[in-house]
This record gives structure tokens, C-alpha cells and sequence, in this order.
């Protein structure tokens, strides 16, 4: 049976729910956008110092001790055999290069432009491996818009290369593909020449955790994968993370569209 | 796809969390609700009533957790038709329309018995003029109007919510105090501050079937799940839950004011009770626009949901031309109008026979669209045929068990067929190993 007390309290949490929800309804509608915006915001600052930490990374560990002379020694050597064409082809692609490695400041851009640096990377490797590097580009021309990071398509590549191609003798197969599953875009990387356990361990090293810590900060967890998937001396690296068109608002300011 | 009909069914803007709260409340906040809330506190006690704004709330939590994964599964699904499309074989999704289109009906059909009774006890000379004017408006926003007057017409129906459930209560208890209302309610009802019975208990287990089966399968609840920004829908789904349950309980201290210290005649004059011991002409105003209000919304919402998966689902597939879609939506949406005016006029059953009389198809469908929406594979005949078997249980069981317990017998047997239809295809749809 219930008491006068209970039944005091009881009407009281009546009177008082309505109020407390249309409280809660109106702080909604009220605060939801600037809510929004903070969450944007938050996420586009762990993006830039992460961009920062990724290209100070790029810059010091890769480029300047190990790809920066090899490049160079090529470009050398094109020179004294007077390839004037490829020479010039092979500056004007690491020009590009770099300035891309040095000047992006942009936290997220699209597939293409993604796909565009890791050509020009492609093509100076090329001077130097010549007809040993076989590449095979699989992408969809609809994935081309959607959103991804920097250099998530060129880390997979340089560790082809790193722990691979330049490790081992042999011809040098490089598959790129770039699709959309469903609601999904799978990148994937396969490559031949991996040969002992320790190159196995450092193609799906602490480049990939770092690849899922950055785009954990666009999507949830739970949406993206990295996988890879070793078939005697192949791997494949792939990467799948919602698919989101890429619009540019203002210079430097840009927003992704959830489709 | 036509400007015009993806306007109509979408709207012009994606839903974020306030907009999505409120129009889901205004959705959910219907005549049945309204209705239904004199009945359960007569013949379940307080206790029952709180269960029954408990299941509602708890329905809408469930329904969240489903809906988030659905919504980013399928990002430009429009229809749960959309959805079904792509996990059921052809022959076999538009049966399935035809049973969500059927339930639609049904679910208009209850919206509408609820007006239809407001309107009887409103205007007792002239309800079926009311009934008639009601039904035009519900045409109006639901048939022609589209999600964008549909969403302007919530945030109205969320304010004369909030405004009624805020505003009335308060006046009553303290204008009379809360000791006389006890008094009154202990000396004439003494039977409903009974906690203890164990049918409360299985009439609220069975309201949550109920409640989950109804949102699960309610077009105009998918619509707006597809319009919300994905990652806004757990919480908006939450929040409409924990909003929601605060219309009940709102409802329940009306009613015990007033019921405190008199009898009543019959169980569905408790409104007009209510209506009379509001005895503020204005709060009177305030509760009949809040019921008028909250009903059209739901129904209109209901019929733009059900137009909305004709268009997209049926018309639209058929690559009929505008012309043809346009004489279509007008011909069905009058004629459904008219058969349900009619049944509405003719049939007067109780608003609590109504929500559960397809108690146990809801039920059994819970079980049916969670396979179809969780499994990844595509599904033939067996989801049709698994809700088939287990309404036919539930309905065998009634014979000799409560209506709650067979509601509880669909739910149990459509899930156990599931899991054995599942199991016996595991190896069938096992992934091979690469």
C-alpha cells in the first residue's frame, strides 16, 4: 500500500519530469550547435597536432636520412648518364613532393589529392628500381571525393618499399586499390618481397597503429579496420573507414559530409 | 528520383538531436497514450501506470541501439523499405511491405479511434463532423504536406506537451494539496496504491513487447531515423525515451486528481472527468488542444510514413511516371482515409483491446526485423513465415492462457524458431576463409 510519503514524492517526480525534460529540450535546442562546434573544433585540433606529429615523423625519420639521399644518388646518376627528360621529370616529381611534405598544413584532404603525392612518390621510386617496380592501380573513380588523412595511402607504400623492395632482390609488385563497400572505402596495398618474419613485423608495425590512432579521431573505433594479411612472401595492408565526401569551405577551413 | 517526392518523404534538412527529440515525441506522444493511461491506472494501480511509462521509455532505448547501427549500414536509405530491400529476397521484401503497409494502417486506425473518441466526448452533438474535420487536417499534413510541415507541426504539438504536462498538474495539486487528493483517491479507489500484484508485473513485460514491436516497425519512426545525423541518434532515442515516460506519468497525477474523492461511472468517461475537474475554463482549452494536437501529429506522422513507403517502396519501383504517383497518392491516401472513417463511426472498441490486439504479431515481429536488420546475409521466406507461426501461437495460446502470457508465447517461439533457423544456416552462410 502506498503511503501519503511516497505519494508525495511520487507527485512531485510527476510535476518535476516534465519540467526536467523540457529543461533538457531547450538546452538542447538552444546549445546544440555551439555544442557541435566544440566537438568539431576539439577534433580538428587533435587532428592538427597529429598531422604535426605525423610530418615531423615523415620529415625525420624517412625523407631526410634514408629517401632524400637515395633520391638524390638517382637523380646524380641520371644526370652523368645525360638522361636529360628523365631528369628533369625525376625534379620536377620530388619538387612536388616535397613541397607537399613540407607545405601541408591541411588536416584532412581528398583520395585523389592523396593519390596524386603518392604518384609523384611512385615516380621517383621509379627512377631508381626502373623495370624491377611493377605497379597495378585499382581505384574506382567514386572513392576519388571521398575524405582521408595525409599520407595514409603513402605510409602503406613507404613500407612496402622500406621493409621490401628494398630489402630483398626481385621483381617489385605493387598493387594499389582504392574502392567503396557499401557504406565503407577499403584501401588496400599488396605487396611481394616479403621475405623474413622481421620484415612481416615491421610492415604491420607502428606505422598502422599510428594510421588507426588518426582516423580514430574522424570516426568511431568501431567503424574502421586495419587489417593485414600475409600469403607466403605477399601482404596486403588494408584500410577501411566510412565513406564521406570531402568540401572545402573558406581557404584552409574544411568540413566533411556525412553521406 | 523526383525533387518533389524526396521533399515530400525527407524533408530539407538532416535531424539533429533537438530536432529529432521532438519529433519523435510528437510521434509518440498520441491519442492511445492519452487514452490508454486511464484504463492501465484502473485496472493495474499507480504501479501499473509508472510500468507502463517504464516500458514506453525502455522501447525507445532498445530501438536506439538498433537504429544507430541500421542508419549507418544503410546512409542513404530513406524507407525502412530501403533497408528490407537489401536483405530480403524480391518475392519476400514486398510481402514484407505489405505487412508493414497493413500494420500502418492498423496503427492510423488506433490514432484515429482515439480522436474519434475525444470527439465524442468533446462534442457530444456533432463528433463525427469534428472527427471528419480532424481526419481532412490529418490529410493535409500527413498526405500532402510532407516532412518539413510535418516537423513544424511537432515542435507546436511539443509545446502544448510540455505546456499541459508542466502546467495542469501544478495547478491541481496546488490548488487542492497533495494530503486531499490521497485521502480522496484512499477512501474511494483504495485498490490502485496496491503494489504487489503479479499481473502488473506480466502487463508490463508485454507492454515492452508491445511498445518495442510498434516503434520497430513504424515506418515514420525509420523515416526520421534516416534523416538524423547518425551520430545523434543513440541519444536521441535515449532522451524521447526518458521525455516520453514523463507524458504518462504527467497523465497518471491528472487523473488521480481527478478521480480523488468521487466515483465514475465507466472507465472511458475518465477524460471527460478529467476534463471536468479541470475546472478552469482555460485549462480545459489547454487540455482538449493538447489531446487534438498531440493526435494529429501522431496520425499525420503515421500517414506520411505510410504514403512515404507506397511512393518509395511500391510506385517508385514500379518506374510509374509522376503523373501516375500523383493520382495514386491521391487516391490512396482519401480511400484509406474514408475505409478507416468509416470503420471508426461504425466499430467502437476500447482503446486498451486496440493496443494489444495485434499484440502478438508485434510480438513475433521484433525477432523478425532484428534478424533481418542484424544478419549480414540476404533472407528468403523464413522471417514471413517465423511471424506467421508465432502470431498463430500466441493467438492458439490465448485460448487458454492471459493475453499477456501469449504475447510472451509469440515473442519466445518466433525467437527460438530464429535461432534454430540461424544455426541450421551457419554453415550455409559462413564466410570462407581466405
Amino acid at each position: 500500500m502506498l503511503t501519503i510519503e511516497a505519494f508525495t514524492i511520487f507527485i512531485a517526480l510527476c510535476i518535476l519530469a516534465p519540467i526536467l525534460g523540457a529543461l533538457a529540450l531547450l538546452f538542447l535546442l538552444a546549445y546544440e550547435n555551439r555544442i557541435d562546434l566544440l566537438e568539431k573544433q576539439k577534433k580538428e585540433m587533435a587532428l592538427e597536432r597529429d598531422l604535426q606529429e605525423a610530418l615531423y615523423n615523415q620529415l625525420n625519420q624517412e625523407i631526410q636520412p634514408h629517401f632524400f639521399f637515395n633520391t638524390l644518388n638517382s637523380l646524380l646518376s641520371l644526370a652523368r648518364l645525360g638522361r636529360k627528360e628523365e631528369l628533369i621529370s625525376g625534379i620536377e616529381n620530388f619538387s612536388k613532393l616535397l613541397k607537399h611534405k613540407y607545405i601541408t598544413t591541411d588536416r584532412t584532404l581528398t583520395l585523389q589529392k592523396e593519390l596524386e603525392y603518392v604518384e609523384y612518390y611512385l615516380a621517383i621510386q621509379r627512377i631508381r628500381f626502373r623495370e624491377r617496380l611493377e605497379i597495378d592501380w585499382q581505384t574506382e573513380q567514386q572513392v576519388s571525393s571521398a575524405l582521408t588523412i595525409p599520407y595514409l595511402v603513402q605510409t602503406l607504400i613507404e613500407n612496402a618499399f622500406k621493409h621490401a623492395f628494398e630489402k630483398n632482390p626481385g621483381r617489385a609488385h605493387l598493387i594499389i586499390s582504392a574502392i567503396r563497400k557499401g557504406s565503407q572505402v577499403q584501401i588496400a596495398v599488396t605487396n611481394n618481397l616479403v621475405v623474413s618474419s622481421t620484415d612481416k613485423e615491421d610492415t604491420t608495425g607502428i606505422g598502422l597503429s599510428n594510421l588507426e590512432n588518426r582516423l580514430s579521431l574522424l570516426f568511431s573505433k568501431d567503424e574502421i579496420s586495419i587489417e593485414s594479411q600475409i600469403n607466403g612472401e605477399w601482404i596486403t595492408v588494408s584500410i577501411s573507414y566510412p565513406f564521406q565526401y570531402w568540401e572545402e569551405r573558406g581557404n584552409k577551413n574544411e568540413h566533411f559530409s556525412s553521406r | 528520383m523526383n525533387d518533389k517526392w524526396m521533399l515530400y518523404m525527407r524533408g530539407s534538412v538532416t535531424f539533429g538531436l533537438g530536432l529529432a527529440i521532438i519529433t519523435l515525441l510528437a510521434r509518440w506522444v498520441t491519442g492511445n497514450t492519452i487514452l490508454s493511461s486511464p484504463q492501465t491506472l484502473i485496472q493495474y494501480g499507480i504501479a501499473g501506470s509508472i510500468g507502463y511509462a517504464i516500458a514506453g521509455g525502455l522501447a525507445f532505448f532498445f530501438l536506439g541501439l538498433v537504429a544507430k547501427r541500421v542508419r549507418r549500414s544503410f546512409p542513404e536509405a530513406i524507407t525502412i523499405g530501403d533497408v528490407l530491400k537489401e536483405k530480403l529476397l524480391p518475392s519476400y521484401y514486398h510481402t514484407f511491405i505489405l505487412m508493414l503497409l497493413f500494420m500502418g494502417a492498423y496503427a492510423l486506425m488506433v490514432q484515429f479511434y482515439a480522436a474519434g473518441t475525444l470527439f465524442y466526448y468533446a462534442i457530444p452533438q456533432l463528433p463525427l463532423i469534428g472527427f471528419g474535420g480532424f481526419l481532412l487536417l490529418v490529410i493535409y499534413f500527413g498526405g500532402y504536406g510532407g516532412l518539413k510541415k510535418l516537423t513544424s507541426l511537432s515542435f507546436y504539438s511539443v509545446v502544448m506537451i510540455f505546456l499541459t504536462t508542466i502546467l495542469l498538474p501544478i495547478y491541481s495539486y496546488l490548488q487542492n494539496g497533495i494530503s486531499p487528493i490521497y485521502d480522496g483517491v484512499k477512501l474511494y479507489h483504495p485498490y490502485l496504491f496496491f503494489m504487489g500484484s503479479h499481473e502488473t508485473v506480466w502487463f508490463v513485460s508485454a507492454a515492452i513487447l508491445v511498445f518495442t514491436g510498434q516503434i520497430l516497425t513504424d515506418s515514420a519512426t525509420w523515416m526520421r531515423i534516416f534523416v538524423t545525423k547518425p551520430e545523434k541518434i543513440g541519444l536521441a532515442f535515449q532522451s524521447t525515451g526518458l521525455i516520453w515516460a514523463t507524458v504518462p506519468m504527467a497523465l497518471l497525477a491528472l487523473l488521480l486528481f481527478a478521480i480523488s474523492g468521487k466515483s465514475f461511472d465507466h472507465v472511458y468517461l475518465l477524460i471527460q472527468t478529467m476534463l471536468q475537474a479541470l475546472d478552469a475554463s482555460f485549462l480545459m482549452i489547454i487540455f482538449v488542444f493538447f489531446c487534438l494536437i498531440a493526435m494529429l501529429t501522431a496520425s499525420s506522422s503515421e500517414l506520411h510514413g505510410w504514403t512515404s513507403l507506397l511512393i518509395k517502396n511500391v510506385w517508385l519501383e514500379k518506374s510509374l511516371t509522376d503523373k501516375q504517383i500523383t493520382q495514386y497518392r491521391h487516391l490512396s491516401v482519401w480511400l484509406l482515409a474514408f475505409i478507416l472513417f468509416v470503420i471508426v463511426a461504425i466499430v467502437f472498441p476500447s482503446s486498451f483491446s486496440l493496443l494489444f490486439f495485434f499484440g502478438n504479431l508485434y510480438a513475433s515481429l521484433i525477432p523478425a526485423v532484428m534478424y533481418i536488420l542484424i544478419t549480414e546475409h540476404r533472407t528468403g521466406p523464413a522471417p514471413t513465415i517465423i511471424v506467421a507461426i508465432g502470431s498463430v501461437i500466441g493467438i492458439v495460446s490465448h485460448l487458454s492462457l492471459h493475453s499477456f502470457f501469449s504475447i510472451w508465447a509469440s515473442f519466445l517461439s518466433a525467437c527460438l524458431l530464429f535461432i534454430a533457423f540461424y544455426l541450421f544456416n551457419l554453415q550455409k552462410y559462413k564466410k570462407p576463409m581466405k
